[in-house]
This record gives structure tokens, sequence and C-alpha cells, in this order.
């Protein structure tokens, strides 16, 4: 069972969804990255981990996600569930992971 | 584009500051303690308040990827740190968010210069006019710690003042020479994401290359009568369980507007441990403070442009002195 859905019937349309979800979020990783220095040459795709390969620390990863509420135009998404585990922070999550939480969560406009 | 998430440097008078910004709407600037950094602050504090608020984290003088400088680490001269930083911000007032030493640092800006400082939350600040003995024998937990501490081979006296400074250099210097520590509740100033290593190398430095082992322990004028001047709105709240109690209830007595909040159950480190609760009490507390109408329970667009990254902490190497 995937984690992510806890339970909950995914919306209709998220297979559909996802490689869009996947491409706008690639497009905007791709913002983010390209006017530093991250160390990262190969293109970033559903493996690419945020803190591996991107070297996103915590602070990015909040801006990330306000970035993905702005962007994907929903509000208080429960990025909770993508990156805790039972209480605790996970090592990192992959671009991947989170284009499949945006397809389950869709949270209020 | 602008970088508001990228970490930036502020060069102040004698001292390089790094510091952060996402979000938008009322001016909050987080404070963090003593041997922290401003990855104290995890993400399940900061998402919910950038939401709602302009946040700006910045490493304290010694601290994180600030710089090192061989004095200045009372908490009058950090708070004058905090009112260039301010000023370098083009920030005229904002509501400070101080934990531990940070909350020292945030009242004693709002003393100094009312006009600056919209509110404070002081989270489990041990002040140290109001509570100047902090020993271990004096806490009812100290057992539990103490038989946790023997665990990793340390060792510190019941009798010793200032625990908290002498625990963190211990703490400190066995992640240094070891791989690993378990127990990590005791660790959170040098855990993975404050930080981790690091930070702990850091704090060792602070301690053994600067005035801080003996300015972090003065009032430095932070008296009752000074604190009793502080006429902005507080919200005192602190872990039922913390050795800073103590300074909870004299605050809530001396000062004028002072709502005092207990978390039930948390020790020192609420804010990590009870984040839920801290988000909830900080964001009414704010709001209800607010410098404008418009920032009351508004959801803004928080990211000013799509560029919002920056060389992350762990690429970067420390800021000059």
């Amino acid at each position: 069972m995937n984690r992510l859905r806890d339970g909950a019937a995914p919306p209709e349309g998220v297979g559909r969804d996802r490689e869009q979800v996947l491409a706008r979020l690639v497009e905007m990783l791709n913002d983010l990255t390209s006017e530093c220095d991250r160390g990262f040459s190969g293109g970033i795709g559903p493996d690419t981990r945020l803190a591996a390969d991107l070297e996103f620390d915590s602070v990015d990863v909040v801006q990330f996600a306000l970035l993905i509420e702005e962007r994907f135009q929903r509000r208080k998404l429960p990025f909770e569930k993508l990156l805790m585990i039972d209480g605790r922070y996970r090592d990192d999550i992959t671009v991947g992971e989170v284009a499949e939480f945006l397809g389950v969560w869709r949270g209020p406009a | 584009m602008s970088h508001s998430s990228s970490i930036q440097y502020a060069q102040l008078a004698g001292v390089t500051l790094a510091y952060r910004r996402l979000g938008s709407g009322e001016e909050v600037v987080f404070i963090h303690g003593m041997a922290a950094s401003h990855g104290f602050w995890h993400l399940n504090v900061l998402l919910p308040l950038a939401r709602r608020f302009r946040v700006t984290l910045y490493d304290q003088r010694g601290h994180g990827s600030s710089s090192l400088p061989p004095s200045g680490y009372t908490t009058a001269e950090l708070a004058e740190d905090l009112r260039q930083l301010l000023d370098a911000l083009e920030v005229p007032r904002a509501h400070l968010v101080g934990h531990s030493l940070g909350g020292a640092v945030a009242l004693h800006l709002a003393a100094q210069h009312p006009n600056r400082v919209a509110s404070v939350v002081v989270a489990d600040t041990r002040v140290r006019a109001l509570q100047p003995v902090q020993r271990p024998s004096d806490w009812p937990h100290w057992g539990s710690v103490k038989a946790r501490l023997a665990e990793l081979g340390l060792e510190l006296s019941d009798d010793v003042n200032d625990w908290g400074m002498h625990l963190f250099e211990q703490l400190a210097s066995s992640l240094v020479a070891r791989e690993k520590l378990r127990g990590t509740s005791l660790f959170i100033p040098f855990s993975r994401l404050a930080g981790g290593r690091r930070s702990a190398e850091r704090w060792l430095e602070l301690l053994n290359t600067t005035s801080a082992r003996r300015d972090l322990v003065d009032v430095a004028g932070l008296t009752a009568d000074k604190l009793a001047r502080v006429a902005c709105p507080v919200l005192a709240i602190y872990g039922e369980r913390s050795t800073t109690l103590p300074s909870q209830a004299a605050l809530s007595a001396l000062l004028p507007d002072c709502r005092r909040v207990t978390v039930p159950g948390a020790g020192h480190f609420f804010p990590i441990s009870c984040p839920d609760l801290f988000v909830r009490e900080v964001c009414a507390f704010v709001e209800s403070h607010a410098q404008t109408a418009a920032a009351a329970r508004v959801v803004v667009p928080v990211v000013e442009a799509a560029a919002v990254a920056g060389p992350s902490l762990a690429s970067k190497r420390r800021a000059e002195s």
C-alpha cells in the first residue's frame, strides 16, 4: 500500500496528472537551482533527491513547499505526511515522491 | 529574480551575520539559543509560520554561518547585532521569537529600543536577573537526565551553576570525539538538521577562542528594573519540565503585558518536540498584535519570485570574520 495515500482513495485522474505534475516540479526545481552552484550536473528527474543531489536543507525545503502551494494554487498541503515518518524527519525525498504526494493531497484551492 | 530563501550576509559593525527570509506579511524574526543556529527552527515550525508572516532567520554572532568575532557575546551586544540587522533589512519594527538565549536577546532589544519591537515571544528563556542560580540539583527532573548522561559516559556536577552551557560543552566534545551518539533528544542543538558535528565544533571554538564563556553568563544590564520597562506584549511560553520555569513566573509578575503559557510535559526544546502547540500560540499571539490590519489570518502569496534558491547551508563556507 502506498504510504502517502494513508488509506485514502486517490482522486480521479491521478495517474494522468502525475506526469504533468512531475514536469512542473522539474521546471520549478530547474529555476530554483539554475542561479547557484549546487554541484549537481545531472538532469532533474523523478529519482533526483532534494538533499543528496540538490543540496537542499530544511529551509530550502520550506521555500520549495511554499512555492508549490503558490504555483499549484493549493493551501495548507500536509507536507508533514511527505516529510516525516512516525514523528521523525526522513533523511531525503525524491522529486517523484513530491509529485505523487501532490497527486494524492489536493488541499483547498 | 529575488533569492528570498537563499542565505545572505549582512555586514554589520564588527560582525557578519548570516540570515534568510521567507514568506510575507508581518515581520517576525526568529532568534535561536545558545550553541544552536537558524537551523534550530524545524520545518514544521517554519512552514506554517511562513505561510502567514514574513519570517527572518539568522545566525547569532559566533554561531552557524555568521562570523566569530573575539568578543561581543553579552545579550546587550547580541541585541545590538539584531538592531543593526533590522536596520540593514530596513525593518522598522518586528515581532521577535526567541528560544532560550534568543529570548533574552529579544527582551534586551525591547528594553533598549522599544520602538523597534512589536511583541516578544520568550520561549523557555532563563532570565539571569530573575533566576540567578540554575543548578541541576534544583531541578526535579535532574535524576533521569543524569542517568542518561552517565550512559553516554558524561558527568556533570549537581551544584554547577549555568549548567546548560557546561552540558552543551560536554555534549559537543563527545560528539566531536565520537562517530555517533545515542540519546538524541539531549543533542537538539547539534542534531543533523541543526548542523550536526559542525555546530558542535563551532560551539567549542566559540567557548575556547572568544569571550563568550564570560559574556554569556553576564546579566549585561538586563536587570529587573530594565525588564520592567518592556512595555510591548510578551508571550512567555515555557516547558512544564524545563529547568528555566522559575523565570516564567518571575517575568509574568514583572512585565505589564505578559501572557503565560506552559507546555504540558515538555522540556526545554518544546519548539521542536511539541511544534503544533508552539506554532498555534505564536500565530495567535502575533496576529493579535499585528501591526497591519491585513496581516490577521490572511494567506498571502508567500514567494516573491521563482528563484528562491541559493547555496544551502551544507554547501556554504562560513562568513569571514
